[in-house]
């Protein structure tokens, strides 16, 4: 809830957050906990507002309040929140001053700002009101404790309120934050700024609610009194603080628990923005290096894995061509060779050359069809279609090819695709036998690459067999996968996809 | 992994709890039971008599009746205790019990027992205690009613105070037992970290708002009770502040920490880490999605691991058919064709027709050496037969490369999938060191237990930044590990491989 209506403030006028909260601020304590402090005062003080004196000595302290409010509000935003503001308007700014500003500044701010209204403000409102009503030294010391202790803990409500203010700007500061940005722990930790929180409501419940059952003579009054304020404060007040500590400690692990879920899928890109510096921060950090190494390994073993199988193909084209060429090319001389040769030779040596001839073309074979299982030559002078019409033609099944239409791609999706219809063809050879109809299909729509291999077999009764992890393998080294659909009774269909880039 | 330090107050619990042994819940008990009687209700009670009087603190003997009856309720509540925790009991005594019951004693049945037991303690103490000021004071229904509302609430605040204390007192069970709970163990007491803050900071407000407004109302001139609204409020703060600083520490921090030094250990690669529930709160649920995400990430990093392990395997497989296939066919056709060949030249006459047929000899000759080369290349068919010292020599007599095998004539033989890719990384400096090579490529093997040990060495290389990529990944996908370094003299390339093999699944490795 609180998060959200930051948020919506945030998008609504983020050139001007800064500044909205700055006022926003501004008249909540010359409307609100300036004159709640000093109304309180006044019924521990006695003789009670009623009278003109007390209207009068409030209009002065009222004053003063808002002359240091006005100067403390001017002085955070020209210099204190001067990066944030700058970053909300898109002018160029250091990311991490922005940190800085939007983090560090406030426990600096609300010190500043607290010791202002205690010195200055307190001060004018004791020596006002202790004029009248003759205030002795050591009265006037107690008076201005009390009043500085409700200060000071009113200071540590905004400090809250501004971390949440500035919760959207930090998630989008983040991504703009150098890698492995850690800003040195900040004194507030956790303990002690949730312990400053509830002390906070402690003390200010402790002194109002002292202050007003003070002021009241009549028994049953009293009783009432005490009841009323305590509970007014704990609710207002200590409802308040302790709503925003919590919300800022519970959302936080929160973002820590669904970070780690996102990781624990395999986005390794996620990341948890900082906030203040603390323990949480801590956990946060440790978990941006952890997503951060990981991420870095995933990519290693992936390409890794794509290198390998890429280094495989190159290699067994080269021997391909090597065969081709430094063999097959070879024995083809001879057979040119060998024709002059037979001219030469007597008609009872003919039977002798036709055997020679013979084994000449059954070795010539032999190789050529070695060469092609190594590496298919179609693949790489024709592309994926023609390979994979002429692998259908060589597995010897009653096969229907409708794999027109692709244009070239890359080397290693040619070699996946080929390598996975094969293998399909090959299980199809084996399982169902020679006689099977097989169908193969390769289609690209949305830049969506995807193959059927299809037989009416009669299906798979158990779970797919390693050649599917082999394929699958293969795909899912390049972004792809590969899924089988089969029944009893039904035949066998592998579909293979992946996204062309 | 860096476990986060204990606090002072968790570290008194446990010692206590090692020293007094079976005494300890007693103890406790008992301990309890002493501070509500001498300390907590009659402070409490005492803040409130100028209130009820409005003649300051000169009554404070008041406070007995209160006192008299808390100690009376204190059978009550200890029997309440008795009943709802038994398990805590029972496994003080070192008795067998489900680490589940003693989990849910620890911290979810917290709450109720809290509520009853401050119910009950409220019920007897605050009634007879007020029942005996009332008349005196001359009491009206209003009356009544009004000063029992501040002490209710004060009791709130001294409920939250002790559940907060008990929750610490029996982390040294909740630490023994949270290991032996069930792996996605899940319980809720509807009191998460949200809630419980606003708990505390509730209840202590309320004990701080009543007590430091009575305290002010005891003094009736303006001077002493201004003073003791200060005094008054911030000597009730420090007395909770402590305790306060110790609950928020265990509650949050702890976890926090804990947490960030699991992740931290996670992130390294470190052994795998358990965080185990202890509170039934956002921090348990944390706790269980990094568990999760370790499995995960396990699971993850193995399947990406054996994948590329299996397309190597798969594409060795294939060579090796196709070297076969290239031996016992191709190369037997060829053969063929060379003693056809040789016996048409004995048959043959003429000059010419003899010289054509040997000059076909000669290139038949050249297709066959070619052959035998690639197949070299194809799969180290000597490999199995004769081992990778052999292999290798071989492969060096047809590069035209001396190699130099240094191992112990006892080495045991590893297995394929390591000695292959043992070969192939040779093989591929073999392919491509510079000729004429100053040196011979050197491999020395050796074994340590379940890793081979195994150091390369090679004169310079042409295309260093690919082999190197080549045998890091190539020893990489069997499981092991290499670091290479290059000199002006070469490429050094040492390492180990495991000898078990990686586990494989989804190939038939016949």
């Amino acid at each position: 809830m609180i998060d959200r209506v930051f948020a919506s403030v945030y998008r609504r006028m983020r050139r001007n957050y800064v500044q909205f909260w700055l006022t926003a601020s501004g008249l909540g304590i010359v409307l609100l906990a300036w004159p709640a402090q000093h109304i309180t005062q006044f019924v521990l003080w006695g003789p009670h507002l009623g009278d003109g004196h007390g209207l009068r000595e409030l209009a002065v302290i009222m004053a003063t309040g808002v002359v240091i409010t006005v100067a403390v509000m001017a002085w955070a935003g020209a210099r204190q929140f001067r990066p944030v503001i700058r970053f909300l308007r898109d002018e160029p700014v250091v990311p991490s001053s922005v940190w800085y500003a939007s983090v560090r500044a406030l426990p600096r701010i609300a010190t500043i700002a607290s010791l202002s209204y205690c010195i200055v403000g307190n001060t004018v409102a004791v020596y006002v009101a202790g004029r009248h009503r003759n205030f002795s030294v050591s009265e006037s010391i107690a008076a201005w404790i009390a009043e500085s202790l409700i200060t000071v803990t009113a200071a540590f409500f905004f400090i809250l309120v501004w971390e949440a203010a500035y919760r959207p700007v930090l998630v989008d500061l983040e991504p703009l934050l150098p890698e492995h940005f850690a800003p040195a722990p900040h004194w507030l930790t956790l303990t002690r700024r949730s312990a400053f929180a509830i002390t906070s409501v402690m003390v200010y419940t402790g002194v109002v609610a002292s202050s007003i059952a003070a002021g009241f003579t009549d028994r049953e009054a009293r009783l009432w009194a005490v009841v009323a304020a305590t509970l007014t404060a704990s609710a207002t007040f200590g409802g308040a603080i302790t709503g925003f500590v919590s919300h800022s400690i519970v959302t936080r692990v929160a973002d820590l628990k669904s970070a780690l879920a996102r990781i624990g899928a395999g986005d390794f890109s996620v990341r948890v923005a900082l906030r203040v510096g603390d323990e949480l921060d801590a956990a946060g950090l440790a978990l941006n290096a952890m997503a951060h190494r990981l991420e870095r390994q995933d990519a290693d073993l992936r390409e890794s894995r794509a290198r390998m199988t890429s280094a495989e193909n190159d290699e067994r084209r080269r021997i391909e061509r090597d065969l081709r060429v430094g063999v097959d090319s070879r024995l083809e001389s001879l057979v040119t060779r060998m024709l002059g040769v037979e001219q030469m030779l007597g008609p009872e040596l003919q039977e002798s050359c036709a055997e020679l001839r013979n084994s000449l073309a059954a070795a010539r074979s032999e190789i050529r069809s070695l060469a092609n299982g190594i590496f298919p030559a179609k693949l790489a002078t024709k592309g994926l279609g023609p390979a994979l019409r002429e692998a259908a033609k060589r597995s010897g099944l009653n096969a229907s090819c409708d794999v027109d239409g692709l244009e070239r791609l890359p080397a290693e999706i040619e070699t996946a695709v080929y390598f996975c219809c094969s293998e399909a063809m090959r299980n199809v050879a084996k399982h169902v036998g020679p006689d099977a109809r097989v169908t193969l299909r390769t289609k690209v729509r949305h830049r969506l690459l995807q193959f059927t291999v299809s037989d009416d077999g009669p299906g798979l009764s158990g779970p797919a067999g390693h050649g599917i992890a082999n394929m699958r393998d293969r795909m899912r080294s390049l972004g792809g996968d590969v899924a089988v659909r089969s029944a009893p009774g039904e035949g066998t269909t592998v579909v293979g996809w992946m996204t062309l880039q | 992994m860096a476990v986060p330090q204990r606090t002072p107050v968790e570290e008194f619990f446990e010692r206590s709890y090692l020293r007094l042994g079976r005494w300890y819940i007693p103890a406790l008990l008992s301990f309890t039971g002493v501070t509500v009687v001498t300390v907590t209700m009659p402070v409490e009670t005492l803040t409130q008599v100028p209130l009820w009087t409005g003649r300051g603190f000169a009554d404070w003997r008041y406070v007995g009746p209160f006192m008299l009856a808390a100690a009376a309720s204190s059978i009550v509540l200890l029997l309440i205790v008795n009943i709802r925790h038994r398990a805590l009991f029972l496994a003080q005594r070192g008795e067998d019990v489900d680490p589940v019951e003693v989990w849910r004693a620890g911290v979810t049945k917290g709450p109720w027992t809290t509520i009853l037991t401050a119910g009950a303690w409220g019920f007897i103490a605050i009634g007879y205690g007020i029942a005996r000021v009332g008349p005196r004071e001359g009491f009206t229904t209003e009356t009544y009613v009004a000063a029992t509302i501040p002490l209710v609430m004060m009791l709130i605040g001294s409920g939250a105070f002790y559940f907060m204390l008990y929750e610490l007192a029996w982390l040294p069970f909740l630490r023994r037992a949270a290991p032996r709970l069930p792996p996605d163990f899940v319980d809720d007491s509807g009191l998460n970290m949200r809630r419980r803050l606003v708990l505390i900071t509730t209840a202590m407000t309320f004990t701080i708002g009543c007590a430091a407004a009575g305290v002010a109302s005891g003094f009736p001139d303006r001077e002493p009770r201004m003073w003791a609204v200060v005094v008054g409020t911030v000597a009730l703060v420090g007395t909770f502040l402590g305790l306060l600083i110790g609950l928020l520490h265990y509650g949050v921090t702890r976890r926090v920490n804990e947490l960030a030094a699991s992740i931290g250990t996670v992130g390294r690669g470190g052994s795998p880490v358990r965080v185990h529930p202890i509170s039934a709160d956002e921090f348990d649920d944390v706790g269980r999605a990094l568990n999760r995400t370790v499995d995960l990430l396990e699971a993850h990093a193995r399947e990406l691991q054996e994948s590329r392990a299996r397309l190597v395997t798969v594409a060795d497989e294939t060579r090796r058919r196709a070297e076969r296939d290239l031996h016992d066919g191709a190369q037997q056709h060829v053969a063929m064709v060379s003693v056809q060949l040789a016996l048409l030249a004995r048959k043959a006459e003429g000059p010419e027709a003899v010289e054509a047929l040997n000059a076909m000899r000669l290139e038949l000759g050249e297709a066959l050496a070619e052959l035998r080369s690639l197949a070299h290349g194809i799969y180290p068919v000597a490999l199995e037969h004769e081992g990778l010292v052999a292999a290798l020599a071989l492969a060096g007599q047809q590069a035209q490369v001396r190699v130099v095998v240094d191992a112990a004539s006892d080495l045991p033989r590893w297995s394929r999938e390591v000695e292959v890719a043992l070969y192939f990384c040779c093989w591929e400096l073999i392919q491509s060191v510079e000729r004429p090579a100053a040196a011979p490529v050197r491999l020395a093997l050796g074994d340590q237990g379940e890793w081979g040990t195994f150091y390369v060495s090679a004169p310079v290389v042409t295309n260093a930044a690919a082999v190197r990529l080549f045998i890091r990944d190539r020893i990489g996908a069997v499981g092991g590990e290499v670091s290479i370094s290059e000199t002006a003299d070469g490429l050094v390339a040492h390492g180990t491989v495991p000898l078990s093999g990686v586990p494989l699944s989804g190939v038939p490795l016949s």
